[in-house]
Parts: C-alpha cells; structure tokens; sequence
C-alpha cells in the first residue's frame, strides 16, 4: 500500500473532536454498507449504547454486524501518533504511521478476508 | 419523540431530570431524601450497565423518556447516536439527548463516587442525595427548557406507564435487556470475540 492510498481514507486523518463519529466507506461486493467508528476505552459500552439504539428504534439487532479489530497500536503507530500532534514533526510521523500500518496489514487483511467469507467468530 | 437524559454514571442527575420531566419528582419545591430513594432507578446503576439506554416511561405528551450513562464522554456518546440516527435516517425530530452532566456538583460526584463505584451505599447515597437536592432547581429549569423545547406541554406531567420494580434489583425490568454479564456486578474482565454479532 503506497502512503498516498492511505492518507487519502477519510478515517485515517479524524481528530479527537469527531471521535464516535461513524464514517461510511462504501458497499462491499455483496451490498452490504461498510462503516468505520473509532473509540478509545471500554467498547462494552459503544456496544451496549449500539444495541439499546436498535432495540429503541425497533430495529432488527442482525442489521447491525460490528467487527472489532483488536489490533493494539504497534511502537510505530504510537511514534507516529505523537510526532504527528507537532506540525513540525508531522511529516516523520506519517511514515512511522505508514511502517505501523504495513506491519498489522497482513493479519488485517485476512481478518477482513474471513468476515467476508463467513468464517469470523461469533460469540 | 424519544428524550435521553444522559450523564456520567445513568444513576443519580439523569434519573432525577428524567423524573421530574415525568412528574414523579415536583418542579416547584426540592423533595425530601425519601422521595429521591423512592425512584426507581436512583442510585441503582451499576458500572457493567453503561451505556445502556433505560426506558423510564411516557409523558403526557406521549414522548419516550430515557436516560444512560455515558461515563464522562457525552460527545462520543452522541456522535455515536446521531451517526446511527443517519445510518438509519431517523430524523433529528425523533430524538432529543440531554446532557444532565453540566448540572452535578461536586458533593453528587463525591457521594455517587463512594455508592456506586466504591460500593459504600450507607456512606454514599445520603451524600449524593444531599448534592442532588443541591442542584435540584437547575435541573428542573433544565427539564422545563427541554420541555420548552420539544412543543411545550404542561409541566403537570403525569406518568402514564410504569411497570412493576423487582425490590431486589431495582431498575432492571425495565430495561429492555439485562445487564452484560448477567446478574453479575461489578468490575469483571471483558475478553471480546473479534467478530461481535448482535443477540437479543
């Protein structure tokens, strides 16, 4: 993946202001909607407030599939991150966050692969 | 038209604000402590419940009062809600979230603090209560605003619907699930599956 490809996503450069924001990318092969939402701390809790929302709006609780990505943030992508917050700096930062993000590519991309073909873990 | 009431712990300034909006508290005098420990939900909720929104009843105007706890983070919380308002379309009419979280003062963050998280209830919920009394004018002119806000119907609201509440476990039959973890309270260890399917 060039660095180009990865600023260009709409998730990649979100700032603490937007954080719960949910951002649609697209629609899959399949016509399902693709959304990403970031939030740091307890993810019970986004799942519960998830969850409450369907059933207050009546909502079918299989409508709604999330996919935790578990990948913690590698030493790249913490360097990069905190260089990143100084304007200055934030060049050097960006391809700490790009060498982060190859590092975790490959497992990410078999994650996504199994949740296409259905072999994701349910709980 | 569905109103959350939201603060930091859904246990003590949502539930009261969510009260007085349904008339189960007075919006002309501060009640006594009895009356506040009479409430359902006052005091009640337990961390492993955040997040979580509680049906509390219906107003006269026939609009879906709630409250849930957001645990400090009210922007996260409506991001959260109003991008799935989008993802839905459910029309910003729909909903009305409040954050009750300007109203605490520090005596409920004390007393809510040592009931809830410490587990001191004898300690904690006299303190809280005295805090929530405290602030309790503020919260009536912030149920009055909301209730400006959404058509203004008479500040007489009476309760139309309220069900039963188990004395064991307050609060808990009216959720529309239970809690995670089952009857379990408290702080436990959350191992999270990496693909998390919704079950009712």
């Amino acid at each position: 993946m060039a660095g180009s490809e990865l600023w260009s996503l709409p998730f990649i450069n979100i700032n603490n202001k937007n954080e719960g924001e949910i951002i649609t990318l697209g629609e899959d092969g399949q016509g399902n909607k693709i959304f990403a939402l970031s939030v740091q701390g307890d993810r019970e809790l986004i799942n519960r407030l998830i969850e409450s929302f369907l059933s207050i709006f009546k909502h079918a609780p299989d409508d709604l599939h999330i996919v935790n990505i578990r990948f913690r943030d590698n030493g790249f992508l913490l360097a990069g991150r905190i260089l990143c917050r100084a304007a200055f700096f934030a060049p050097l930062g960006r391809l700490f966050v790009l060498a982060g993000v190859k590092k975790i590519y490959g497992p990410l991309s078999r994650l996504v692969n199994d949740q296409k073909d259905g072999k994701g873990k349910l709980p | 038209m569905k109103i959350i009431y939201h603060c930091y712990g859904g246990a003590h300034s949502s539930v009261t604000a969510a009260s007085i909006h349904l008339g189960l508290l007075p919006a002309d005098h501060v009640p006594g402590l009895k009356a506040f420990w009479e409430i359902p939900f006052y005091d009640r909720q337990e961390n492993d419940e955040h997040g979580h929104i509680f049906f509390m009843g219906l107003d006269k105007a026939g609009n879906e009062i709630f409250f849930s706890a957001c645990r400090g983070r009210p922007l996260v919380f409506e991001n959260i809600f109003k991008s799935l308002a989008g993802i839905y379309k459910i029309s910003p009419e729909e909903y009305l979230l409040v954050d009750v979280m300007k109203n605490v003062n520090w005596t409920m963050k004390l007393g809510g603090y040592l009931s809830r998280r410490c587990g001191f209830i004898r300690i904690g919920r006299p303190i809280v209560t005295l805090g929530t009394q405290a602030a309790y004018l503020q919260l009536v002119d912030l149920v009055r605003k909301v209730i400006k806000t959404i058509g203004g119907h008479s500040e007489e609201n009476i309760i139309l619907q309220r069900q039963q509440i188990s004395s064991r476990r307050p609060g808990r039959r009216n959720s529309f699930r239970l809690p995670a973890g089952g009857e379990r309270v408290g702080r436990q260890r959350i191992v999270e599956p990496p693909f998390y399917k919704y079950k009712q």
